[in-house]
């Protein structure tokens, strides 16, 4: 119970330290909400969230292809987004 | 680069057609005075006609690559490394592992993937996940096979040494932990955007955990989830995973595991249910790339009387941004994890660990991590230092 009350400390204390930072980084207007997001931020945005994400020019089309594939799997990334992210990298490689 | 070659070549005929025509223009107009040329206009038709049937050629081309096999699809990928662990205790070692990974497309609709793990320290070769997945539609995927578990977020999207920020996994995650790493059955998983918000969900039907015997402790049971293909009980594991985005940067998931434990008789030695909540933050900041992650796990076997464990970390890392300069290499790192055993088992150490860690970035896929872990188990302390290198590929 000790470690419980260690963790939620930590927890607490990395939080606080981290999601004002990022909140404060992420404030949008209510009409930026609904426009539809481009592939390159939908692209930051998708694949950042687990890992650095890979530079358009490190695959080609077709890998890309199968990539995104596996990553909309696995990251359960709509499909919408995936290929929206898909057409960017097409385009940026 | 076709189309300007096949423009060129146009141009070239088109020239050639050309010269050929005003030579046998200046022969016709010798032998009976009548012009014959080609007029601008009619020069744009023919080339006009030419692109069109060179376009047509090239969308036929499309269509017969896209009935092809799959070997156009196919991806090897995937991620090493090497670890040098240094102990205060004494003890040193180095160790190392490859992983490489299969992918392969065989219709928009069908993938296989498949990694594999060679590690040299244990010396073995194992498959990690084996998995045929069918998109049904947008919001429907279906696998089958030996699938990663999506039981919070470490074990699924943050194991590859490449991607976890630090040398070691969680003290309750990893082949060590008390959750499944794999499973075998079937899932079903989507994502659903709506707005500027998002939902994810994962339900899977997988084989029967078995217990696998008591490593030393007879209070502390040991579980094989993966169950290599075998159900000696039939009683097969239910659970899932549901997360929601209320906005880019952050996810909160919630996910459950419920299955019966059999012995290797086929008896029924209880019931096993697990369940875990997971936070992720992440996003660009003015100082830098930030991260906050946090999962707790707790894990309850009822075989009368009940007995229960529990997990987790919290972690947060920052990669500086220099302004004009860029992104940093450097990246820092601070993590405290822990693991909690029933309080019946003799053995019922409580470990819990600090970490601090420092990684260099070569590129987006390559690191070099070097860690300061502070142990503590039972009141004892266990410092280590550990100095990886882990390359994605």
């Amino acid at each position: 119970m000790k470690t419980f009350h260690k963790l939620l400390l930590s927890s607490l204390a990395l939080a606080f330290l981290s999601l004002p930072m990022i909140s404060l980084s992420c404030s949008s207007t209510p009409a930026e909400k609904d426009a539809p997001i481009a592939g390159a931020t939908l692209w930051q945005q998708q694949c950042n969230r687990c890992h650095e994400y890979r530079t358009p020019a490190a695959y080609d089309d077709s890998q890309w292809e199968t990539i995104m594939l596996h990553m909309q799997t696995r990251a359960n990334i709509p499909a919408e987004d995936a290929e929206v992210i898909l057409e960017f990298l097409k385009s940026a490689n | 680069m076709r189309r300007f070659t096949l423009s060129t070549f146009t141009l070239l005929t088109a020239s050639i057609g050309g010269s050929s025509t005003l030579l046998a223009q200046e022969s016709d107009t010798d032998q009976n005075e009548t012009p014959s040329y080609v007029t601008q206009e009619e020069l744009d038709e023919i080339l006009a006609e030419f692109d069109a049937t060179f376009d047509d050629f090239d969308s036929q081309l499309t269509t017969v690559d896209s009935f092809r096999p799959g070997t156009r699809n196919f991806l090897l990928t995937g991620f090493a490394t090497v670890t040098y662990g240094d102990s205060a205790t004494g003890s040193s070692a180095f160790n190392g592992g490859f992983s490489p990974i299969f992918l392969w497309k065989i219709r928009d609709d069908i993938l296989i993937e498949a990694e594999l793990e060679a590690s040299l320290g244990e010396g073995d070769i194992g498959a990690e996940y084996i998995q045929l997945l069918y998109v049904m539609n947008d919001f429907m995927t279906v696998g089958v096979g030996k699938f990663l578990s999506p039981l919070g977020q470490f074990t699924e999207r943050y194991h590859p040494s490449w991607i976890n920020k630090l040398p070691t996994a969680p003290l309750y995650a990893g082949h060590d932990g008390i959750i499944p790493g794999a499973l075998v059955g079937a899932q079903v998983r989507g994502g659903v955007r709506t707005g500027s918000s998002q939902w994810k969900y994962t339900v899977f039907v997988a084989n029967g955990p078995q217990e696998s015997g008591h490593a030393g402790d007879p209070g502390d049971p040991e579980f094989a989830f993966e169950a290599d293909g075998v159900d000696v009980s039939q009683n097969k594991a239910i659970g899932g995973r549901i997360a929601f985005l209320p906005t880019h940067w952050i996810e909160i998931g919630a996910s459950g595991y419920s299955g019966k434990p059999s012995e290797p008789t086929g008896e029924n030695a209880g019931d096993l249910s697990l369940y875990m909540f997971d936070l992720a933050a992440h996003d660009e900041t003015p100082i830098g790339y930030l991260r906050f992650d946090v999962e707790a796990v707790t894990a309850s076997f009822d075989t009368g009387a009940s007995e229960t464990w529990s997990g987790g970390y919290a972690q947060t890392a920052l990669r500086p941004n220099w302004g004009e300069a860029g992104q940093s290499n450097f990246e820092g790192v601070v993590r405290y994890d822990w693991l909690s055993y029933p309080t019946g088992v003799p053995s019922a150490l409580e470990p819990s660990r600090w970490t601090v860690g420092l990684n260099y970035w070569l590129d987006e896929s390559s690191v070099i991590k070097l860690a300061v872990e502070s142990l503590d188990v039972d009141g004892e302390t266990q410092n280590s230092l550990i100095l990886q290198a882990a390359v994605g590929f």
